[in-house]
């Protein structure tokens, strides 16, 4: 979907505003999203979910707004819970409970494997139809759903890098609920020149795409 | 370990909005606190960019090391432990003399986090997502770093399932220092690619 969080080659911005000495969480709040996010499941379409807060939205929260609200709605649309149970444990909140508390070694001991170094799954997929050197154009798409392909390379000439091992498009899994289809993947090259106009600008820029992402 | 957080009152929507979700997910037996407060804890105390740092001090000192780094740095990763989720598959790309690479994500925010922690806010935040990629000199010399022209700049998208970290350029006059004192001269903005190490700066 062309949403507002894809930015790149995006202007107006203004300058990138740096913060000395930042602390991982700014509020004990951030670290309690953060920590809930990675030792729970609430559903498949985490990405997803923040692409459809809305644009004004998007860009006038922080990320762990971000977060909040991507976990509210992939929990509603999973079932996982639904928006009446988060508002009226709100409502008990705001009256004055507490938190409930629940232990299990269990659940620690899954976040901490989630942490640390742990095996990956590998994926079956046809073979991949590029090889390093060779040249691709981006197709012209613009799906209604989450896309890992990001729209300043629309129609771009790039060149393969590199060819990475099958691994489920996450255009697929995060819009149609947790759906994998494994697919070959690359690192691909493209020249600045070749993405935008802006007179003396000549770099590099290297993206991660998916064979469903180049032209036929 | 602390569980103040329960008895400290929301006050902002964001900290209600926290409060329910963490309550319906533990009245539902799908979440504990004791396994948040562990991710809390490792991600205040145990991962950050220190981890990053020792494995490039280690790749400068260490040339076999340094050949892991750049051909599997997910093991490369795990030699020293680190390793999880949002590092499951990491690229190590080598600035040289020809070359300076910097890490983006501008789609979303997507960081090696066992080896870089929580990335900083600027890297989250529009301004660096929607410049870096089309204008990255420009972004560099707001951070300080003049590139030498005739330097190839590579900007890497973190789009898929990829994560980068980028292995500077280890200082001259560094011939003496121990693994531990060449960490210290690697900041997270070296590995992010916005800054390079600098004997006597210290590493933020």
């Amino acid at each position: 979907m062309d949403g507002a969080h894809d930015l790149g080659g995006k202007q107006g911005y203004g300058p990138v505003l740096r913060e000395e000495d930042e602390p991982p969480f700014h509020e004990p709040w951030e670290g309690r999203v953060h920590g809930i996010n990675l030792s729970s499941d609430v559903g498949p379409a985490f990405r997803y979910s923040i692409e459809r807060m809305g644009a004004i939205e998007y860009l006038t929260t922080s990320y762990y707004e971000h977060w909040l609200s991507s976990m509210e709605l992939n929990g509603v649309e999973s079932g996982v819970f639904t928006r009446q149970e988060l508002d009226e444990a709100a409502a008990r909140i705001a009256g004055g409970e507490d938190v409930p508390q629940r232990f299990d070694p269990d659940a620690v001991a899954a976040a901490r494997l989630r942490i640390t170094p742990h095996d990956e799954p590998a994926f079956e997929a046809p073979p991949p139809r590029f090889a390093p050197g060779d040249s691709v154009t981006v197709a012209r798409r613009s799906p209604p759903g989450h896309c890992r392909c990001p729209a300043y390379l629309r129609g771009a000439p790039g060149v393969i890098e590199s060819v990475h091992a099958p691994r489920p498009i996450l255009d697929i899994y995060e819009t149609e609920g947790g759906r994998e289809v494994p697919q070959a993947w690359y690192t691909v090259a493209f020249r600045s020149s070749d993405l935008w106009d802006d007179p003396g600008e000549e770099h590099v820029v290297l993206v991660d795409l998916w064979e469903t992402h180049f032209e036929e | 370990m602390s569980h103040s957080h329960s008895h400290t009152r929301p006050k902002t929507p964001q900290e209600l909005r926290t409060a329910a979700l963490e309550t319906v997910l533990i009245e539902k037996g799908l979440v504990s606190t004791d396994a948040i407060d562990t991710i809390v804890n490792a991600f205040q105390n145990e991962i950050g960019p220190r981890n990053g740092a020792r494995m490039v001090a280690r790749a400068w000192v260490d040339p076999a090391y340094r050949e892991r780094l750049l051909t599997d740095a997910v093991a490369a990763a795990a030699e020293f432990g680190y390793g999880g989720m949002e590092g499951e598959q990491i690229r190590c790309v080598e600035n040289t003399p020809e070359v300076h690479n910097v890490i983006v994500c501008t789609l979303c925010s997507c960081y090696p986090w066992p080896i870089l922690g929580i990335p900083p806010v600027w890297y989250k935040s529009p301004p660096y997502r929607s410049r870096v990629v089309r204008e990255p000199r420009a972004v560099l010399d707001e951070f300080g770093l003049d590139v030498p022209e005739g330097v190839e700049i590579r900007v890497w998208d973190s789009s898929a399932d990829l994560r980068y970290i980028v292995l500077p350029m280890r200082p001259e006059g560094t011939g003496e220092m121990t693994e531990d004192e060449l960490a210290d001269l690697v900041s997270r903005d070296c590995m992010i690619g916005v800054a390079v190490p600098r004997v006597g700066a210290a590493a933020a």
